[in-house]
């Protein structure tokens, strides 16, 4: 065995990745230790026998698709949908445009009967949770969900409650899930009932809930993802839970009552999955529906954003 | 004219803009679908499916290099292949049509044209022994010589990871290749 020796440097070293240093004390390693030279050996020719095989002809030629390749989307604005409630549209339009640059849109706003936003945030993961392991998740450069893209969407929209430091890790929605396979991706997990999946053709966008139906002030896992059909690449978007129409004296002043804060901010992990959290309004009225929203890249062809929902019922 | 310029003019809406791209990352792109799949049917399936994604998703790469990305979807249609190659097996006539596209050493002789061959098909074998995620590792490296920075864009993990994988599956490869004569002419003393 040599696992107590130098075996763990042996790739490193024949890349020539180790320094003057580091090499000199490997070649000492092997120069004493027959069992490291004998497997460094075998390493090696291996990978040179790889390397020999040299390459290859593609042997038909490519057919492109007809038509000229697909020209860098423009970003749109949405258009307001009524059902949804003032708040949410500006907030939409204020934060979430600046984020589907980025790839996909990236507040969490929650919105209760008749009176538009009432609070938003991103997700976030609890420190050593386990959700998800350090460095696997990659925030887009572009934009910035934390802050909502300045000051317009803060005057349009409540800031988030803050959450401690010392309980939550930084914002990360929308998030890269780093090692995650498309495959299994698409498939909400054990529980998650009731989901509704979208391909447009080069963007899959997965949303999943673990029933139909919630009680005001239900907690609600929104398990989401939205996969780039081409890359493979997952991402963890950020949702909007969207309530019914706004009625005409919704406004500023009910959607700053506290009592339904949004909180997609706990550790957000089901059976190790990373979810979004959002909380039915308290003052939701049984029978209503609401929309889980998720916003992927437009689509080809598409002008908008691709937009998929998930309706679920108040109880 | 360079890729960066090349996909400049793709994203104006430059169809033939397109068309030295894929001639340029063709070859490379089927080797390794090649050294992933072992059958050069799928291999080429691959790199058309590669091409027509990319053709459609161009304005998806931001802040990558055209060919590490290029790598990301193939490797993508690889591993879609793969998962369809767990229900539908190869078939072993398609993988005789592998060895007479790999290109031979026109300068060997006849016993070391099929001691090289010998080796090669050692080698082939061994390498769709591995656990795909090895699998890829090693031929992103080994065959296409990629840089540990280019694999961590193409397999959008950290470099750490690059690292752990290409050793792992180096390890195995050697590993597999144990019992080979035509790889390890001494392996009965060697191990």
């Amino acid at each position: 065995m040599v696992s107590d020796h130098v075996e763990g440097l042996f790739s490193a070293a024949y890349d020539g990745e180790l320094s003057g240093d580091a090499r000199a004390a490997f070649d000492r390693h092997l120069a004493e230790c027959s069992a490291c030279a004998a497997a460094f050996a075998q390493l090696s020719t291996a990978a040179d026998a790889l390397r020999e095989l040299g390459p290859a002809r593609m042997p038909r030629p490519v057919r492109l698709p007809e038509g000229a390749p697909i020209p860098q989307r423009r970003l749109v604005r949405l258009p307001a949908r009524p059902s949804w409630g003032r708040g949410l549209v500006a907030g939409l339009t204020a934060a979430g445009m600046v984020a589907v640059a980025g790839g996909i849109a990236a507040v969490v706003i929650v919105t209760r009967p008749n009176s538009g936003v009432v609070s938003r945030g991103s997700a976030s993961y609890a420190e050593g949770g386990g959700a998800l392991p350090a460095g696997a998740v990659n925030v887009p450069a572009a934009g910035n969900p934390a802050t909502c893209a300045g000051e317009a969407c803060s005057a349009a929209v409540p800031a988030p409650s803050p959450t401690p430091a010392s309980e939550h890790a930084s914002v990360t929605c929308p998030a890269e899930l780093q090692d995650t396979s498309a495959a299994a991706a698409a498939q909400p997990p054990a529980g998650f009932s009731n989901h509704v999946t979208q391909d447009n053709g080069t963007t899959t966008v997965v949303i999943a809930t673990q029933a139909a139906s919630f009680p005001p002030g239900q907690t609600v896992d929104i398990y989401a993802r939205v996969i780039d059909d081409a890359t493979g690449a997952v991402w963890l978007p950020c949702a909007y839970l969207a309530g019914p129409e706004a009625g005409p004296s919704s406004g500023a002043e009910a959607a700053g009552g506290g009592t339904t804060a949004a909180t997609p901010v706990a550790g957000l992990n089901v059976g190790g999955v990373p979810v979004v959290e959002v909380v039915v309004p308290k003052l939701a009225v049984s029978g209503e529906a609401y929309e889980v929203v998720v916003e992927g890249l437009s689509g080809v062809g598409e002008v908008q954003p691709q937009q998929v929902s998930l309706s679920i019922e108040v109880t | 004219m360079d890729d960066e310029a090349l996909l400049d003019r793709c994203r104006r809406g430059d169809r033939d803009a397109f068309t030295p791209l894929v001639h340029r990352y063709q070859d490379e792109l089927y080797t390794m679908a090649l050294r992933l799949t072992g059958n050069p049917a799928d291999a080429a399936d691959v790199v058309q499916e590669t091409f027509t994604r990319a053709f459609r998703s161009l304005p998806k790469l931001r802040g990558a290099t055209v060919r590490a990305w290029l790598f990301r979807v193939a490797v993508n249609c690889a591993h879609d292949v793969h998962r369809q190659r767990t229900r539908r097996p190869a078939d072993p006539l398609e993988d005789e049509e592998g060895r007479v596209l790999d290109l031979p050493d026109p300068g060997l002789g006849p016993e070391a044209t099929a001691l090289q061959r010998e080796r090669a098909d050692a080698v082939r074998q061994a390498l769709l022994t591995l656990p795909h995620e090895f699998r890829v590792a090693v031929v992103l490296r080994d065959v296409n010589e990629l840089s540990y920075e280019e694999m961590a864009e193409a397999l959008s993990v950290p470099l750490g990871t690059v690292k752990s994988r290409i050793s792992r599956a180096r390890t195995l490869l050697a590993v597999a290749l144990r019992g080979s004569a035509a790889v390890f002419p001494t392996a009965e003393e060697a191990w």
